[in-house]
């Protein structure tokens, strides 16, 4: 409990650094009319490598509430271009959330987005997720790329987000938004579901 | 094989071969192309955008709307055969897809279909300018490869429907010997495949995993699958069949490197992350797929726009970049096809989106290049959602 309420001040403290960053004080959470989950992701896209990862949440009274994160994604910003692009704009929902994933190139804690038509109305971008670099057991295996947090150059992405692991100066964001999400307004679950509007990318 | 041109000969290797195309049904005007009179490409290039053929100064109009929304610009929209008489392309029927009402940026406004939805149906058929026939070869097919003897490759979903989440949509790769021939599995593990083309008689393919990543297969029979690179793309297959060079994505930048189809250490490497190009003092910092090989020259996207390389005995090196994304081609310039035209000038075509993408497409430049010359000028401009250069991708001789 001590733990929870502690870090619920750093949420707080964190928030208020997000606030002053982006300008605004709060906002009134607009419920849509679908049973969904309080907490969800939104992705601002400004550059491949240095874009911003928002966990927000919707309270008791209303009020939302964010913290955000350094994300990246994609190598280019045209968002048709399959393999090489970033993320799509637009709502996702979220496919399933696994915390020792062991895919062919991504591992670990993982969260699968739905696949996402373009804005050209044509080409769909598939196999999405928001991952770091980590081994399935969330460790680090630096003679494997795929699994080592080398620095800044991991945040590009053939498409999905990436988000840091703990080495090299950089922070624990992985670990944060795992626990933001099972604790904070997401939900508790791991495997394969459905969870609608969970990711909103500008 | 039949060569009814000397220059369709080279073509076949090469790029799109618009030979002997004397009559068929040609539109007045190019559909979707700029009012400027930029609708028609040079001699022996080839695109697809939407509904139109364009072939050299022809237009014609396919029997369906040709998109291949799972793999953009990853293989060709459209392949010529080996004589150059007819194109197989990939077509697709939309189904379900994401509804929005009112404010789309409102949470809960803009509802995504359901996994087990059916979002499309892909189809592969096969044009012929000549006699502006149409035709469906497979149902649930994606990514056509044409061998120069006539071979067929292609990948069939096990449903001949996608779902929303495509990850289900697996299948096998498909040969036929003849466009009209009984099809025969070459894979054993359904999977996404997608077929990129010959390399002599080896097929070359992606098998898709997580993130929208790929590893690169030979597949030389049916049941005969090696990986010749891991978490990688084709940038280009070398003209007689035995090379492909294969590029590897990190951190932001790539590695290429020259590897033989038939197996062992690659001959040639090349880091794009410490390659300058010394006109601009930038890197090219990575290459990717879409490019083509002709003689010892390679045309690849890279970061600064299209680059060339020199491949002499399976080491390649930066030779220069032909044409600079710059501020007119932000978005990159893809698909970079050398070819020759009829007085057998090398050049080169790519196409390269100039506007945001919006639910009616987007626009996209159709650059041309005299390569000896070093020269590139913008051709037209296309304005539909889907947009491809026909490339032929069978390469060398099938043994």
């Amino acid at each position: 409990m001590r733990m929870l309420s502690l870090r619920r001040r750093v949420i707080l403290r964190l928030v208020g650094a997000t606030l002053l960053a982006v300008g605004l004080q709060s906002a009134v959470v607009v419920a849509p009319a679908h049973a969904l989950t309080p907490g969800w992701f939104q992705f601002d896209r400004k550059t491949n490598t240095n874009s911003n990862l928002f966990w927000m949440w919707g309270d008791q009274y209303d009020q939302l509430h964010w913290i955000y994160y350094r994300g990246g994604s994609g190598v280019s910003a045209d968002e048709c271009w399959v393999g090489k692009g970033w993320l799509p704009g637009g709502w996702y929902d979220m496919w399933g959330m696994w915390d020792n994933y062991n895919g062919g190139q991504i591992f670990g804690r993982v969260f699968r987005l739905s696949d996402h038509t373009c804005k050209n109305g044509s080409t769909r971008r598939t196999a999405l997720f928001i991952h770091t670099e980590e081994t399935p057991s969330q460790g680090q295996n630096c003679g494997y790329e795929p699994q080592c947090w080398d620095g800044a150059g991991d945040y590009y992405s053939a498409g999905c987000v990436k988000v840091s692991w703990p080495r090299n100066g950089f922070p624990n964001d992985i670990g944060n938004i795992h626990w933001q999400f099972h604790n904070n307004g997401g939900s508790k679950s791991h495997g394969s579901y459905t969870l609608q509007y969970m990711l909103y990318v500008t | 094989m039949r060569i009814r041109h000397p220059i369709c000969a080279f073509a076949l290797v090469v790029t799109a071969a618009a030979c002997g195309h004397t009559s068929g049904p040609s539109l007045r005007a190019a559909v979707g192309a700029t009012s400027d009179g930029s609708g028609s490409l040079p001699d022996n290039a080839a695109l697809v955008a939407d509904s139109s053929l364009v072939v050299g100064s022809q237009t014609y109009r396919l029997g369906a709307t040709a998109g291949a929304p799972l793999t953009g610009s990853l293989v060709p929209l459209a392949v010529p055969s080996p004589s150059g008489d007819r194109y197989l392309y990939n077509s697709w029927a939309q189904g379900a897809d994401e509804q929005c009402t009112g404010d789309p940026s409102q949470r809960g406004n803009c509802k995504e279909p359901a996994r087990d939805a059916i979002i499309g149906r892909p189809t592969l058929r096969v044009f012929t300018p000549s006699s502006g026939q149409d035709v469906v070869v497979e149902p649930g097919a994606v990514s056509a490869a044409w061998r120069p003897d006539g071979a067929v490759a292609y990948f069939k979903g096990n449903a001949t429907d996608v779902p929303a989440d495509t990850s289900r949509f697996v299948g096998h790769l498909y040969v036929r010997d003849s466009l009209d021939a009984a099809a025969a599995r070459w894979t054993t593990d359904a999977a996404r495949y997608i077929a990129v083309g010959w390399a002599g008689s080896t097929l070359i393919a992606y098998r898709q995993s997580d993130g929208e990543r790929f590893d690169v297969l030979a597949v030389s029979g049916p049941g005969a699958m090696r990986t010749v690179a891991s978490d990688a793309t084709v940038v280009a297959v070398s003209p007689d069949g035995t090379k492909v060079l294969v590029n590897h994505d990190r951190d932001g930048t790539s590695t290429a490197s020259v590897v033989p189809v038939s197996g062992g250490a690659p001959l040639g490497t090349i880091d794009l992350g410490k390659t300058t190009d010394p006109q601009s003092g930038s890197p090219l910092a990575w290459i990717t797929y879409g490019g083509s090989w002709d003689g010892d020259l390679v045309a690849a996207e890279s970061a600064l726009g299209v680059a060339l390389f020199r491949v002499s005995s399976g080491r390649i090196s930066f030779d220069r970049v032909l044409a600079a994304k710059g501020s007119d081609y932000s978005m990159g310039i893809h698909e970079p096809q050398l070819f020759r035209d009829k007085s057998g000038k090398q050049r080169l075509i790519a196409w390269a989106p100039v506007s945001a993408p919006s639910k009616s497409g987007r626009a996209s430049a159709i650059l041309t290049c005299d390569v000896g010359a070093k020269s590139c000028a913008r051709n037209g401009t296309r304005n539909e959602r889907s947009v491809g250069l026909a490339r032929a991708n069978g390469h060398g001789r099938a043994r």
